[in-house]
Order: C-alpha cells, then sequence, then structure tokens
C-alpha cells in the first residue's frame, strides 16, 4: 500500500515560497508517497496565537482542522507550523468541541524532514550537491518538536555534500513571528550575530526546515552584501536529484 | 505596536537602544553567555542532568503546591529555635518591620549580603531614613551600590561594569589611584567592608531556601559574606519570598546539586550555610536575634492560576544565560528587579501587565529557557500566556487586533484568501528595486529597515497546484514521468 | 499583618480548606554517573581538593596531624591561631588566640566531609565558632578519613536523622572564598579565608 500525505505548505510557503512546496511534492513523489493538497487550508493561526489574539487564531485553526480532516498524514514544509498543530492546537482548543479533532490531526502531523527520517525511514537518497552547507535548526523546530538529526541525517546522504556545522546553531535567529516587526531593532541584532555565524562557518549554502527563519536570515545576508545562497532542505534534495 | 501607552514604549525602546549602541555591553553580554553555557556543559556530563532538574521541579512543586502547611510548619520551626517571623503582606510591611526593628535595636551600620527580595521591596532607602548607613556587601553589589544601579544579571548584578570603571569608582572611594588588576581591587573590597563586618549592628540576608520542617534558612555563597553578615552582628534579618520553601533537608539535595551549576558554572559554591534559629546559649558567635521576614508582595495572587509554577523558581538565572534577548538587551531593558525570561513572566504577575507592558512581547518565544529551566518551568508558555491576557487587558494596539481580524476572514475563505495573495504581489512591487524590496510602510517598513525581502513568484502555490497536469503519480523531480505507479516504497529502502 | 490572615490568604487560592493531609514530602536523589565518590571516597575527595586549589596534608595519626600543622604555622610565622580550646595542644609555634579576627590562622575539626565536592562540614556550636574558618586569611581543617561520606545527600540525611541536635550554624565549605564578580575574573580571598588547608588524618 502506497503511503498517502496531504502536503501542508503553510500561509508564507504558499505566498511567498512557492517553490520550497514544489520541491517538496517533487521529493515526496519519488520517494513513492502519494501526495495531495487540500485546499482549503490557508493558515494555521500561530501569527495570531503567537501575538495573544486567541480568538482569531482559533477561527484560522478550525478552518485548518476542516481542511485536514481528511488528511491520512500531513507532512509540513514548516517545523514551527507543524508545531502550532502539534504543541499548541490542544491547548487551543481544550474544552472546545474541536478538542477531539485537534488531538487527532496533531497525532497525524509531521514536518518534512522528520517524515522522510522517522515515517519513511529513507536511508539512501539519490541527490548530489557539491560544496559546503550548513544547516539553521529552527527553535520550534529543535525544541518543540525534538527535530535535530533527521535534517542532518538527509544531508549526510547528500553525495559531494559536505556539512559544515553552523556555531552557535542553538540560537535563535530573531525572527520570532510578529517579533521580527514589533521589536525590530533587537530582531536585528540576533540576527546580525546568526549571519556572523553563517559566515563564519564557510559554507557555501545555507539550508533549512523553516522558510521564516530562512527568510529572515536571508534578507539580513542580502542587506550585508553577502552572496551565500538560502534554500529550504526540499530545495536542495529536489534541485540535486538525480534522475 | 502593542503597549498601552506610547511612552512606555518609548522608554523601553530608549533602554533597549542603550545597550544595543553599547559596544561594551555587548561584548560583556556575549562574552558572559558564552562562558555561562560552556561551563553548564561540563555539568551534564558529569550528571544525569535531566534526572535532576525533574527533581528540582518535584520538590518544588510539591512545596509550592503545599505552600499554606510549609510556611506554617517553616514559621512554628523559626520560633521554636528562638527566631521570630514576621509575616508581610506587601512591600510596604516588609520595610516598616525591619525599619522599625533597626530603630529598636538602635542598628546605626547595617551590612547586606545579597537579596533580590530586599531589592523588589525598595528595603535600602526605608533604612536609610532611619539614619541608618546601609552597606552591600556583595561584591556585585557592593559595585551597584557605588554607582546606584540596578542589577545587570540576577546572579551577576555588576558584570556590565568594565575592569576600568570599577577601577575609577573604587579609587574615588579610596581617595587614591588604585591599579587595574582584578586582585588588587577584590583586595581593597575585601578591606574596606571587613571594617563594616566587624562594626556592623545588624545584618540583612536572603535565602535561598528555607527548610519548614527544622526552621532552617540556608545560604548559597562564595564570598563568604553571607557567613560574615551572620555571624557578626547582633540582629540578623532574613527577607525572603514566601515561596521559597523545600519541606526538608533531604529535600535540599537537588536544588544544592543544581543551583550552583546553573548560577555560577560550579560543582558546588565555597560555603553553603544551614542556619537554624539565633546563636544558642553557650556559642562562641552568631547573632543574639534572629527574624525572619516572609514577604508575599503578589506572590499569593499567582497561587491558582495557570502561572503558579513560576513560583518554583529558585533564582538560578540560568534562562538569563541562554535568552539570545537578554543577550543583546541586557538586564537594565527590562527595568524591573527580575530580568531575563524569569523578569520577563514574574515582574507583569506581580506588578500587573500595565506596569510591564513590553516584557511578554520581547521575546522570539525561543524556548531556550524552558529547555534550560532549573526547576521545569515551561517559561516560554508562560510568555504565550501572557500575550494573550495583555490582549484580554486591551492592551494591544488596535491596528493590530483589526489585522489578525481581517487576516483571520481571510483564512476562513480560501478564495479570498487567493485573491489577497494574488494582490500582495503588486503591492510590494510598489516598493521593490528589481526582484528586492527594501523600504515600506508599517511592518515592511519595520523588516525593511534592516534586511532585503525578495518578491515572491508570480504564482501562488495553490495556483501551481490547480495547473498541475492531471494524473501525477511517482513523478519525479526531474520532470520525466516514470511508467506505471504502485512502487512499494517502506522501511529502509532507498528512493527509486 | 496578622499570620493568620496571611496563611489563609494562601490557603485561599489554592483552594485548600481546612488543614488536608499533605503527602511525603518526595527526596529524589538521582544515581552519580560515577562510582568514584561511593566506591573510592577518599581518593575522590583527594582529587577534589586539588581542583579546589586546598593544599592537602595527608598524615598517619593526629599526632602526626599536629606536628604537621605545627610545621605550617612555623614555616608561615603566624603569630596568632584560633581554634576551639578542646582541638588546642601545647607547644604550637605562636600562641593560641580565642579571637578569631585577631588570628592569622584558624583551625576547625570537620563532623564530615564530602567526597563528590571536596566539602567539609562543620558544626558551629559551643566552643566551635563560625568565625574560626572563617575570619583569618588562611583556614584549616582536621579530617578523619573516616568521617569521609560520598555526597552532599549523605550529610543531609544525617542531619534530618537527628533533628533535635541541629545546631545554630552547620558550614559546608568547600575551597576558599571566591568571586569573579570583576570582569569574570576570579579572586581568591574576598571576604573569607584565601587559603585553606587540610588535614587528611587516616585510620581515624
Amino acid at each position: 500500500m502506497r503511503v498517502r500525505a496531504s502536503l501542508m505548505v503553510t500561509c508564507l510557503g504558499d505566498a511567498l515560497f512557492p517553490r520550497v512546496g514544489v520541491a517538496a511534492v517533487h521529493v515526496l513523489e519519488a520517494l513513492g508517497v502519494t501526495v495531495d493538497f487540500p485546499a482549503g487550508q490557508t493558515c494555521c493561526g500561530q501569527p495570531a496565537f503567537n501575538s495573544g489574539y486567541r480568538d482569531s487564531a482559533r477561527r484560522s485553526a478550525r478552518a485548518f482542522l476542516r481542511a485536514f480532516a481528511g488528511s491520512e498524514r500531513v507532512v509540513s514544509i514548516s517545523g514551527s507550523c507543524a508545531a502550532m498543530v502539534r504543541e499548541h492546537y490542544p491547548l487551543l482548543f481544550s474544552g472546545e468541541p474541536e478538542e477531539a479533532a485537534a488531538r487527532a490531526l496533531a497525532a497525524r502531523t509531521y514536518e518534512f524532514s522528520e517524515f522522510l527520517v522517522d515515517v519513511l525511514q529513507i536511508d539512501r537518497l539519490p541527490v548530489r550537491c557539491s560544496g559546503k552547507v550548513t544547516l539553521h535548526h529552527s527553535c520550534h523546530t529543535r525544541r518543540m518538536l525534538g527535530i535535530v538529526e533527521q535534517p542532518e541525517r538527509l544531508l549526510g546522504m547528500v553525495e559531494g555534500l559536505e556539512y559544515v556545522p553552523l556555531p552557535r546553531s542553538q540560537d535563535c535567529c530573531g525572527f520570532g513571528g510578529t517579533f521580527a516587526v514589533k521589536m525590530p531593532e533587537i530582531s536585528a541584532a540576533m540576527v546580525d550575530e546568526k549571519v556572523d555565524h553563517v559566515l563564519a562557518s564557510g559554507a557555501e549554502l545555507l539550508t533549512g526546515l523553516d522558510m521564516s527563519c530562512l527568510m529572515n536570515i536571508d534578507g539580513r545576508l542580502r542587506r550585508r552584501g553577502a552572496s551565500v545562497p538560502v534554500k529550504h532542505l526540499s530545495e536542495v534534495l529536489a534541485e540535486g536529484w538525480r534522475r | 505596536m502593542a503597549a498601552v501607552s506610547s511612552a512606555s514604549r518609548k522608554a523601553f525602546d530608549a533602554r533597549v537602544a542603550r545597550t544595543l549602541g553599547d559596544p561594551g555591553l555587548q561584548e560583556v553580554l556575549r562574552s558572559g553567555q558564552d562562558y555561562m553555557q560552556d561551563l553548564c556543559e561540563a555539568a551534564r556530563e558529569e550528571l544525569d542532568w535531566p534526572a535532576w532538574l525533574d527533581a528540582v521541579g518535584e520538590v518544588r512543586r510539591h512545596t509550592v503546591a503545599h505552600l499554606d502547611h510549609y510556611v506554617e510548619q517553616f514559621a512554628h520551626n523559626v520560633e521554636m529555635h528562638g527566631g521570630v517571623v514576621f509575616c508581610a503582606a506587601d512591600a510596604a510591611e516588609a520595610r516598616e518591620y525591619v525599619a522599625e526593628l533597626a530603630r529598636r535595636t538602635s542598628s546605626r551600620l547595617i551590612v547586606k549580603s545579597k537579596s533580590m527580595v530586599s531589592e523588589e521591596i525598595a528595603l535600602n532607602p526605608a533604612l536609610e531614613a532611619t539614619g541608618a548607613e546601609v552597606v552591600e556587601t556583595d561584591l556585585g553589589e557592593f559595585i551597584i551600590q557605588l554607582c546606584g544601579e540596578r542589577p545587570f544579571h540576577i546572579v551577576g548584578p555588576a558584570i556590565h561594569k568594565s575592569l576600568e570603571q570599577i577601577r575609577a569608582l573604587f579609587s574615588t572611594l579610596a581617595g587614591e589611584e588604585l591599579p587595574p588588576d582584578p586582585a588588587a581591587l577584590t583586595q581593597f573590597a575585601r578591606r574596606q567592608l571587613r571594617e563594616k563586618f566587624l562594626s556592623a549592628d545588624m545584618g540583612i540576608t536572603g535565602a535561598n531556601f528555607g527548610v519548614a520542617d527544622t526552621g532552617t534558612i540556608v545560604l548559597v555563597t562564595n564570598e563568604g559574606n553571607g557567613r560574615m553578615t551572620t555571624t557578626l552582628p547582633r540582629t540578623h534579618v532574613v527577607v525572603m519570598g514566601v515561596e521559597r520553601l523545600v519541606p526538608d533537608l533531604e529535600g535540599l539535595e537537588p536544588l544544592l546539586t543544581v543551583l550552583p551549576w546553573q548560577g555560577v558554572g560550579q560543582r558546588i559554591t565555597s560555603y553553603i550555610t544551614a542556619i537554624t534559629g539565633p546563636r544558642r546559649e553557650g556559642d562562641a558567635d552568631g547573632p543574639d536575634e534572629l527574624h525572619v521576614v516572609l514577604v508575599d508582595n503578589g506572590r499569593s495572587a499567582i497561587l491558582g492560576s495557570a502561572y503558579q509554577d513560576i513560583l518554583h523558581c529558585i533564582r538560578c538565572g540560568a534562562c538569563l544565560d541562554v535568552c539570545p534577548v537578554y543577550r543583546q538587551i541586557g538586564g537594565h531593558a527590562y527595568d524591573s528587579t527580575y530580568s531575563g525570561p524569569i523578569g520577563a513572566v514574574l515582574s507583569p504577575l506581580l506588578e500587573g501587565l500595565p506596569r510591564h507592558a513590553e516584557l511578554p512581547f520581547a521575546s522570539s518565544l525561543c524556548g531556550a529557557c524552558s529547555e534550560v529551566c532549573s526547576a521545569r518551568i515551561p517559561l516560554a508558555e508562560h510568555l504565550y500566556g501572557l500575550r494573550r491576557d495583555a490582549v484580554a487587558q486591551g492592551l494591544g494596539s488596535t491596528a493590530w487586533r483589526a489585522g489578525f481580524d481581517g487576516f483571520a476572514t481571510a483564512t476562513e475563505h480560501p478564495s479570498l484568501f487567493g485573491l489577497a495573495e494574488r494582490a500582495a504581489r503588486p503591492l510590494l512591487r510598489l516598493f521593490a528595486h528589481g526582484e528586492t524590496v527594501r523600504r515600506g510602510l508599517g511592518p515592511l517598513a519595520a523588516w525593511t529597515h534592516t534586511r532585503d525581502l525578495r518578491l515572491p513568484e508570480p504564482r501562488a502555490f495553490r495556483r501551481l497546484w490547480r495547473q498541475r497536469p492531471p494524473g501525477q503519480g511517482g513523478r519525479d523531480p526531474g520532470g520525466e514521468r516514470k511508467a506505471g505507479g504502485g512502487r512499494d516504497e517502506r522501511g529502509g529502502r532507498s528512493a527509486p | 499583618m496578622r499570620r493568620a490572615a496571611f496563611l489563609e490568604r494562601i490557603r485561599a487560592q489554592l483552594r485548600r480548606s481546612g488543614d488536608p493531609p499533605v503527602p511525603p514530602a518526595p527526596h529524589p536523589s538521582p544515581e552519580a554517573r560515577s562510582r568514584a565518590a561511593a566506591d573510592a571516597p577518599v581518593a575522590r575527595f583527594r582529587e577534589r581538593l586539588k581542583e579546589l586549589e586546598v593544599t592537602l596534608f595527608p598524615v598517619a595519626s593526629r599526632e602526626a596531624a599536629r606536628r604537621s600543622v605545627g610545621a605550617l604555622v612555623e614555616e608561615r610565622g603566624w603569630a596568632t591561631t584560633c581554634a576551639p580550646a578542646s582541638l588546642r595542644w601545647p607547644g604550637l609555634p605562636g600562641a593560641w588566640v580565642d579571637e578569631s579576627r585577631e588570628a592569622q590562622f584558624g583551625l576547625a575539626e570537620a563532623r564530615w566531609a564530602l567526597a563528590e565536592t571536596g566539602t567539609v562540614v562543620l558544626d558551629n556550636r559551643g566552643e566551635a565558632a563560625r568565625g574560626h574558618s572563617l575570619l583569618p586569611a588562611a583556614s584549616g581543617f582536621l579530617v578523619a578519613e573516616s568521617r569521609i561520606l560520598p555526597r552532599l545527600g549523605d550529610a543531609l540525611r544525617r542531619l534530618a536523622a537527628a533533628p533535635d541536635d541541629l545546631p545554630a550554624c552547620v558550614s559546608f565549605v568547600s575551597g576558599p572564598s571566591n568571586t569573579a564578580d570583576i570582569s569574570g575574573v576570579r579572586c581568591v580571598g574576598v571576604h573569607g579565608p584565601a587559603e585553606v588547608f587540610v588535614w587528611l588524618i587516616a585510620g581515624e
């Protein structure tokens, strides 16, 4: 029986980084997964939840629950959005009629790299990508979902790729959702340090599991005139896929 | 922006800007955190760290859950050993008690060992108003007392002071130029403060912990000023938060195992002092009187709420040592006795959100604080809760509320959402130069002030998906279709 | 504030009424990673003392300890030593003094020592003054090997077992007084002693 999964592309992914979703679909399908895209999905409600607007968050989350109601499994291209569903949906819907549905969705939602390594149990990839690559472990992905090794293992399967660890990888990049625009000076100081570490790593490419963080780091890299490309892990795998 | 008053927000921004713009402070903050994080690595190698943190959490949770019982037991046992216990509902009651005690005992010279609670209740000015000279003896507190500043960090109050600043400060006090040498400056402080210890009438300390079933006060120190303060003066006063108890001596073990590592990166501090009552008859030294002031000052209001476990805190300071926001802005930006993640949660709870409206929002919610916490307090989760509370109390801005409401409506209607996406690109294009946006309005301007933003691709993912050729299956990224389907890809297999 | 009202406020917030029974207090005490302190406490204690920069004199007997203390006092030229009267012996160079604030060296007997942390545990009661190990710039301890316990929890359990015997002050001393409050540079001898010595008496 084929593995079926619904893609959670996230509002940011849908609007600003469609190529990441495209890459994720390609990789999943090449690995034999039947991918569908519930068109009713828009936003999981994380931005409103993070800012304290729980009623607004619940409205978005209800629509999200409906969109994925028929999904066997959900694969998200954003760790923080997967964390929102897994860790905060039960809280958001505690005591609400949707509580059971929220818990059920949480139980079958995965982050992309976690899905490949822990569910599909991939141990080899026909991917080539030469050069030094470093990885940003996003905070929610690392701390709320406990995902640290999975992306590293996937990078280790890529032929020709030299993985260079990012110094102080545990440090937040400063995005924090609306924090980046509500407290921009502090956020900028944080992303500046992150950029220093990316440049110090000697990496020729920065990858990661969350486009929100990567967008933030990429934005500062470019403003500082650096030319290190920044891509989601799904893009690295898709682009290097050997035919 | 989200603040009850833009004046409050402006003041916050000004405090933040002072630290962000000070290269010396930036260096101190970064190297301090790096240093502490390295030291704590050693702890994790030596101890079954998760088990010990769970142990701390367990003891503190049990104690706070039955706090009435343990406070009563503690007070009884302190008194049984000859001490006096005063229960202070708030800062004013606590100040008045200690000031009155200073008057009654004619205490003209008072030495103090580190106590965050005494800072919280603003004790020193009240004592000075009685005519007493109050001297902070913890070296870091001594330094900030000379500067008239608040602590910059819970464990190291003067870490923001450079060697030269301290040299100059001490030189003024000495009436001569002292050398820029930490050892020499430390020896100066030793000589200076020794005189005070030897002639002080009253010694005031905090308490790291109070042991309920013996009435014992426990002090965890490195310098020896805690011992001096509790040995030499006639009267010893302990000012402590009502929640800082443990049930018994055995319950101290995990706390005294974890606190030195988290607080100062050491296996144990030079001194742990367990004091039970004033001196006994026949004791060669020790104070004649011991007074314990148990301070509520807003703590009991947190009991029974979703934030109750914030009272499990043992004030180790580890959350400050890993917080990426504290790393940039330092302690003064918080404008409260307690800074860093603990301060961001505790200060609004003790003093109300309107007084500290910015603090829960001065966080990227990275979760490093929750991860490191000695007592397993979910600090980051409490920040989410306080943000919800701030909005519920009307401290959020109408602009953001309207924005989130509108966004929520769009998310409920995918077609509307799709339309909004289509409108976004030409709107952003207005601010773009080529494919990059470098300026904007409102939140976009806040972003582009320091970061570029690339224009999104012409079509959103949902449009691309709709436009996929039909009959997909097993398609590889090269675009070539593989024949047939039905490949069974499970368990340890590689890709086709 | 009346104590009853103070307690009642706490009780009400916790929604506890009357005086409901409290479950037994937890005593979590995770296993040590290393067996060194439990299996070979003397060796571990000596190792930790070295790390703490405490000067160690291993001696075979109390008599040897006294000779060694005397030799150190002589070498350093300390004119005054404070100690509890029962610990003093005739023939020490210089003079024994009562007042620790006048002494250059202070001597005390350890009730226990802790192997894992290099700690000396002192009962401060009666003539065993707190000041003896606090005020002089140099501080020395007589530690019987048999009194070395593996770790802190062991001492706490022993203290807890005899609550009526708890003195007004128990001091746990691990190395010299120190601080790193001045630009992060570690300095010893802030308010307490800068130098610490231990005479470890075997066969006691």
